[in-house]
Order: structure tokens, then C-alpha cells, then sequence
């Protein structure tokens, strides 16, 4: 009589098992895919940024360009997102490899997007939110700053 | 051990997972809700509006332009062509920053600055006069007008070389026995050693009195002939811009199959001489503004009476400045106005 009721509480561990098993399972592959899904869309998120970010350094140059002597003032002023899913990033120009590098902090993601200018860019850098492409006519070229 | 029975207890972990999963659901969203605003992102336009900022640019280029235009042939003094131009481009400059500003932006254009003087070579009659040194068919047909012509510091030595041409009692057609070597043609010259000549001569059709003959003589004798058809009894041919009543002429400009420019004045270095021949085989106007103040021992000082060849000083090219802003845009550049320069 001693061993009655085990069954029950075996059956009841199992059960308990299995069930953890199974919710953890859910729980990790649902975090690993928003987690995929996330890195996925900033990646998609800064290289629309970037691509918006190189027609502005373009329209800059055509502006600078139509300009018969040497000094135009040009200033192209748009608002980015603040955040790419949630997490802040970096616009850099790369006068060296003539590339625009967008970096997010988190997740870790780098876009390059390059760009070839007539007018030289400059190496500058700001935080995504309002952006500033300026001709700088002391040093002929052209920059990036926060507004 | 834990009672079975109690139907409180039981349920944590499918509560937990559950609650951990709403989490992922929202988290999920909010990537979706980011996903889709990079879609947005992506599908805009030139949102900043550069396209305004050039096309605004190019429409006061070409208004000032027509006020220089006007000024060098309705005003005789230096003061007089500038208060011109002055006035034009201020009344310019207020109706299209009245313009503007209904769509919220700004506009401006400043006065004239940095003008350059040269001189401008017309005949004007309202009946159209011969290509000859006093404009009558009695006149000397082959002549020169100017000689010296250069840049003084300019692009171009040039601009604006147009022939308002007539096609009854006009340029004749070679029907009329005429040979190559007598139709009209405009020469140009360099003054310097080796002298070469650049030519273009101008005729119509024997047959077909809608076709008109543009034919171009390279310094080394390579030639290239364009046939434009025009119905219009009055036509203008611009060699400067390189086109017939408005078509483009291959004679008059860049031939892509042999990679030869054949516009005006090519291969000829400046100071060059500017000529008529057979000027008594064409009728109509002309016109042409050039950078310096060539020599003439043909050309009156002034319009006179009637169709008489001239010149006078002009204004050659000047400088705007010009100011457009909006909201994503503070756009402000110096605009060098010379109506007609060629590659302008």
C-alpha cells in the first residue's frame, strides 16, 4: 500500500518536464526569430537611410555644380528616424573608399552605401534624427552635421 | 508535496509562457511597425527639392537672359542697358518671390553685378535688309564685318550669332546657277599665323523650296552639310546654339559617327576675323554679341535709317545672385548670365 500514489506524482513531474520543455523551446525560438527579424530590419532600415542620405549628398552636388562661381551656400536639411528598430546608429562619410557607413549599436549592424560626388565630401559624422548635408566653402566640400 | 487538488496552483508555467510569448508579440510588432515605416522611407520622392532649386535656377538664367537680350537692342548707353536689366530683373525677382511663397518657400534674385562689356554686331529693319556692307543688294557683297575678336577674359568670344533669314526675295536657290563658292556664307578667320578659315554657307533647295542647306567647312577642308525642312517663310539659323528654325544641325554642331565638332568657329583660335560672302544672296537680320570691342572699318556706330549694318557696345555677361529656400533647402549661388554662349 506503501507505493500508491507514486504514479501520480511520476505522471505529474513528467508532465511538468515535458511542459517546461516545450515552453522553453517556444520561448527561445520566438526570441531567436524577433531577434533575426530585428537585425534583418535595421540592416533594411540603414541602407534606406543611407540610400536617402547619398541623394542628398548628390542633390548637394548638383546644387554646388550649377552654381557659376565659387562659393554657393547649400544646405539640404531631412528628418530621419531617431532609432532603427529601437536602437541608435551612426551616419559616417568615407571620403577614402567613397562609401556613406551607417553602424547601429544594437544589434551590431554595418551598411556601407557607396557614393561617387563631383564635389569631394568630407570625412564627418553625425547620430541618425535631422540631418544636414552643408557645402562647406572654405574647404570645398561637402559635410554631414546634426541640426 | 503539492495537492493536486488545488485548482489555484495549477497553471503557472503555461501563465508564464504565455506571458513571455505576448512579450515576443509586441516585440515583433514593433519591428513589423518598423519594417513598414522603412518601406515608407524607401518609397519617397526627392522629398528635399533640389529639382525646384535647378528648375528655378534655369528659369532665372533664362529670364535674365531676355532682359539682356532686350537691353542690348533697345538701349544705345551703357546706363541705359543696365537700368534695364536692373528693372526687369527686380520686377523678375517680385513676382516670382510672390510665386513662391504660396508654396512656402522663398525666392530671390539679386541686382546684376559684375557685368562684362562687349559689343554687339546687328542689322534690324522690319523689311529685312541684304547681307552687304550698307544693307542693299547694291552693296558690297563679299565684306568683313569685324576683325579681332576674343575672348577678353570670357569663355567664349561669341555668343548669340543668329540669321533671321527670309526665304522670298531671299536666299536663293541653286536653281539660280549660282556655284558652291557663291552662296552666302559666314567666314571666320584667325588673325594669327597659320591663318585658317572656318565657313558656313547657307542656301535652298533647288527642287524643294522647304529645304534648307546648311553646309560647314572645316579649316582642313573636311565638310558636313544638314537639311532641314522649313515651311515657315521666316526662319532663324543660330550658329552659336547650332540649330535651324530650332532643329539641331549636325553642321552646326557635334557629328557623333566621325566624333568631329563642326560648330561655330571650329578649329579657328582667337583674336579672329568675322566675314560675309555673297552677302546680296540673302535678306533678313542678324545679330551677334562678342566679347571684346573689335576693329570695323564697315560697320556703322549706331542704327540708322533704314538697313543698316552696326555696332555698339553691349552688355556680354553678368552675374545674378540667386536665393532660393523651403523647408529642406537654403540654396544661394551666383548665376553668370550670357544668353546664347555656346556649351551655356
Amino acid at each position: 500500500m506503501r507505493n500508491r500514489a507514486v504514479s501520480t506524482t511520476i505522471s505529474y513531474t513528467l508532465t511538468l518536464t515535458i511542459a517546461t520543455l516545450l515552453v522553453t523551446g517556444l520561448v527561445v525560438a520566438g526570441g531567436n526569430f524577433v531577434s533575426d527579424r530585428q537585425t534583418e530590419v535595421v540592416r533594411e532600415e540603414l541602407s534606406v537611410i543611407g540610400q536617402q542620405v547619398a541623394s542628398d549628398l548628390a542633390q548637394a552636388d548638383r546644387l554646388v555644380r550649377a552654381a557659376d562661381r565659387s562659393d554657393p551656400t547649400v544646405t539640404i536639411t531631412r528628418a530621419y528616424p531617431e532609432r532603427v528598430a529601437g536602437g541608435n546608429y551612426r551616419i559616417s562619410l568615407d571620403p577614402t573608399d567613397d562609401n556613406i557607413v551607417l553602424e547601429s549599436t544594437d544589434p551590431a549592424v554595418t551598411v556601407t552605401v557607396s557614393i561617387v560626388t563631383v564635389t569631394p565630401y568630407g570625412d564627418s559624422s553625425v547620430d541618425g534624427g535631422r540631418v544636414r548635408v552643408i557645402y562647406d566653402d572654405g574647404s570645398s566640400q561637402l559635410e554631414v552635421q546634426n541640426d | 508535496m503539492a495537492d493536486l487538488t488545488d485548482g489555484d496552483g495549477r497553471g503557472q508555467i503555461i501563465l508564464i509562457a504565455a506571458f513571455a510569448l505576448a512579450v515576443t508579440f509586441i516585440a515583433l510588432a514593433l519591428i513589423v511597425n518598423s519594417a513598414i515605416f522603412t518601406e515608407n522611407l524607401a518609397s519617397r520622392g526627392e522629398t528635399a527639392g533640389g529639382d525646384g532649386a535647378l528648375a528655378a535656377r534655369a528659369m532665372v538664367e533664362d529670364s535674365v537672359g531676355t532682359s539682356v537680350r532686350s537691353a542690348n537692342r533697345y538701349n544705345t548707353t551703357t546706363g541705359d542697358r543696365r537700368d534695364a536689366i536692373e528693372r526687369s530683373t527686380g520686377r523678375l525677382s517680385r513676382q516670382i518671390e510672390r510665386q513662391q511663397v504660396t508654396t512656402g518657400g522663398l525666392l530671390n534674385v539679386s541686382t546684376p553685378h559684375n557685368y562684362h562689356t562687349g559689343s554687339r554686331v546687328a542689322m534690324n529693319d522690319s523689311g529685312g535688309g541684304y547681307f552687304t556692307t550698307d544693307g542693299l543688294s547694291s552693296g558690297t557683297a563679299d565684306w568683313q564685318l569685324v576683325s579681332r575678336v576674343e575672348e577678353n577674359g570670357q569663355p567664349h568670344a561669341t555668343r548669340a550669332f543668329e540669321l533671321d533669314v527670309r526665304k522670298g526675295g531671299g536666299i536663293l536657290s541653286s536653281t539660280d546657277g549660282l556655284a558652291f563658292s557663291n552662296r552666302f556664307a559666314v567666314v571666320i578667320n584667325n588673325t594669327g599665323s597659320p591663318s585658317r578659315t572656318w565657313r558656313v554657307a547657307l542656301w535652298r533647295d533647288a527642287t524643294d523650296a522647304e529645304e534648307i542647306h546648311v553646309r560647314t567647312e572645316l579649316p582642313g577642308g573636311t565638310t558636313k552639310e544638314c537639311v532641314k525642312t522649313v515651311p515657315a517663310e521666316e526662319f532663324t539659323v543660330s550658329l552659336t546654339d547650332g540649330t535651324v528654325a530650332s532643329q539641331p544641325c549636325t553642321a552646326l554642331g557635334y557629328d557623333q559617327s566621325s566624333e568631329t565638332y563642326y560648330g561655330y568657329g571650329a578649329g579657328i583660335s582667337t583674336p579672329y576675323n568675322v566675314s560675309f560672302e555673297n552677302g546680296d544672296t540673302v535678306r533678313g537680320n542678324y545679330s551677334f554679341v562678342v566679347a571684346n570691342s573689335p576693329d570695323t572699318a564697315t560697320l556703322a556706330a549706331s542704327p540708322g535709317p533704314g538697313p543698316t549694318p552696326y555696332m555698339t557696345d553691349a552688355v556680354y555677361a553678368t552675374d545674378v545672385e540667386f536665393t532660393y529656400v523651403n523647408a529642406n533647402i537654403n540654396y544661394t549661388a551666383d548665376v553668370r548670365v550670357a544668353p546664347g554662349e555656346p556649351d551655356a
